[in-house]
């Protein structure tokens, strides 16, 4: 039986090592600096509360990113937040970095975040986590076609975007 | 093989992750919470007085949470429709109405889904007044064949069911060892002869989630409804299956679900509301296993699509 001190470091060697992570990923998925970081806080909270079944599972950060997901897929729905001020994530330019890049980077990223939520969430964890698609499906607690089709959708939708930007198409 | 869109979403997502965050306050808060939230179940457990609890779980908020606007969340009442108290025989088979009301149960939540049609009637629930799912139906094997719980975890159940008295009948409860969630019960019964219902509810014993299920009524219908029609449907389809999830607050409508079908093939027509845009982004699905409508049918259905009524003004959608 693990005794509640035990508990308490195994929680606080995951939450450390992979808090950073945690946040950056709900940047990506709420486009909000400060609602990410309230997510996370959420979700490492109810975390702890369970960490001792949480960390027997085979993959506890696997079930944490899982935990991130269906919360930001609630969250979003929430009045309050819904109606919060936005404090987007700012662009981390390179060094090498043209205006054009950082505007073409923008312009994505700002049709990124019009895409559906499950939609949005399938782009950031198949290009940013770099997950294939049977590890987004059971974060995403779906089947593998699902992934592919919120994918496929998402990428048209991306792609189309891009055709219309670039021919001057309205 | 790698794109140039591919290169520059992970580029861009890589841009806008941001850069290193000192985990500690963050993780100092959330073992802050943690703790109260272990708390609050261990005294549950321990704890007899289930209405008190019930209670306390009612006025616990986060000090930064919203002023609720109940009735935000429920669906708009079935005029002239029968509950499952008197047309037992309607149950699941109306993708429109649902012959039940769980308002008592839904009471304080954020937002609520309301599903009804091709054999089920399901209402999911979420609020800091606590999560609960519960479903409708004639087939009891339909029933236990649902698998996904509240967890987001499809489970084989491995239940030990102790046997409860709600509202007058007999039924079942237990909670799951495959479950996270330590305090997720299961109340399974049959409400009207024919009619099999699950509840599934965080919830302090099964005492406590025996007394949530008898508080849904069956004397009374619900609507589902959602802001937009489709006008165009392949020959000899039908919408089969209506969703919606609906929101405590000035801004109701959150996604909103209508499933085509013709009993043996099925796309699914989803609006739904984005962090940016109003407006909700539409989406047809018609691949996937199961079904066999071709991209075409699915571009119809889409042409058809309208808008109807303001986004969060029930009374103006369609009946």
């Amino acid at each position: 039986m693990t005794s509640g001190v035990e508990e308490d470091v195994t929680f606080e060697e995951y939450a450390y090592a992979r808090g950073p992570a945690l946040i950056r990923l709900a940047r990506l998925l709420c486009g909000d600096e400060h609602r990410a970081e309230d997510l996370v806080q959420d979700v490492l909270a109810r975390a702890y509360a369970r960490w001792g079944r949480i960390a027997r599972t085979d993959r506890p950060d696997l079930y944490v990113r899982r935990m991130l997901v269906n919360a930001h897929h609630s969250w979003w729905r929430r009045p309050t937040n819904r109606e919060a001020t936005v404090a987007e994530p700012a662009d981390t330019a390179g060094a090498g970095d043209t205006a054009a890049e950082l505007a073409e980077r923008d312009e994505l990223w700002r049709q990124v975040r019009a895409l559906p939520a499950k939609q949005r969430t399938v782009i950031v964890l198949r290009y940013y986590e770099d997950l294939d698609d049977t590890t987004i499906a059971e974060i995403m607690n779906c089947a593998t076609g699902t992934v592919r089709t919120h994918a496929k959708r998402g990428l048209d939708a991306l792609r189309e975007h891009q055709r219309i930007s670039t021919t001057g198409v309205c | 093989m790698s794109t140039d869109l591919d290169q520059r979403l992970a580029a861009t997502l890589r841009a806008h992750a941001g850069g290193e965050t000192d985990p500690a306050p963050i993780v100092e808060r959330a073992r802050q919470r943690g703790r109260r939230i272990k708390i609050r179940r261990r005294g549950g457990v321990i704890g007899a007085a289930v209405a008190v609890v019930s209670a306390a779980a009612l006025l616990w908020q986060p000090a930064t949470a919203p002023v609720p606007k109940p009735d935000g969340i429920l669906a708009p009442a079935a005029t002239g429709e029968s509950g499952a108290a008197t047309r037992p025989d309607l149950v699941g088979a109306d993708p429109w109405t649902l012959h039940f009301d769980p308002g008592a149960l839904v009471a304080g939540a954020r937002h609520v889904e309301w599903t009804a049609g091709s054999g089920i009637e399901d209402v999911k629930y979420w609020g800091p007044a606590g999560s609960g799912r519960l479903l409708l139906t004639r087939d009891a094997d339909r029933l236990d064949s649902i698998k996904q719980v509240l967890s987001s975890s499809a489970i084989e159940f491995e239940k030990h069911p102790v046997n409860v008295r709600i509202g007058g009948r007999t039924g079942t409860v237990w909670s799951e060892p495959n479950t996270p969630a330590e305090d997720l019960w299961f109340v399974r019964w049959q409400p009207i002869d024919g009619v099999w219902a699950r509840l599934e509810t965080y919830a302090m014993d099964g005492a406590d989630a025996a007394d949530l299920a008898g508080r849904v009524r069956f004397d009374s219908a619900r609507r589902c409804t959602v802001p937009f029609e489709l006008t165009e449907l392949p020959a000899g389809s039908s919408i089969t299956s209506c969703s919606v999830t609906l929101a405590a607050s000035s801004e109701r409508f959150s996604e909103g679900t209508l499933v085509v079908g013709d009993g043996k093939r099925w796309l699914v027509v989803r609006a739904e509301r984005t962090p940016v845009d109003d407006e909700p982004v539409v989406s047809v699905d018609v691949d996937g296993i199961g079904n066999g409508y071709t991209e075409s049918d699915g571009r119809t259905v889409r042409d058809g699509y309208r808008r109807v009524g303001d986004l969060d003004d029930l009374s103006e959608w369609p009946d």
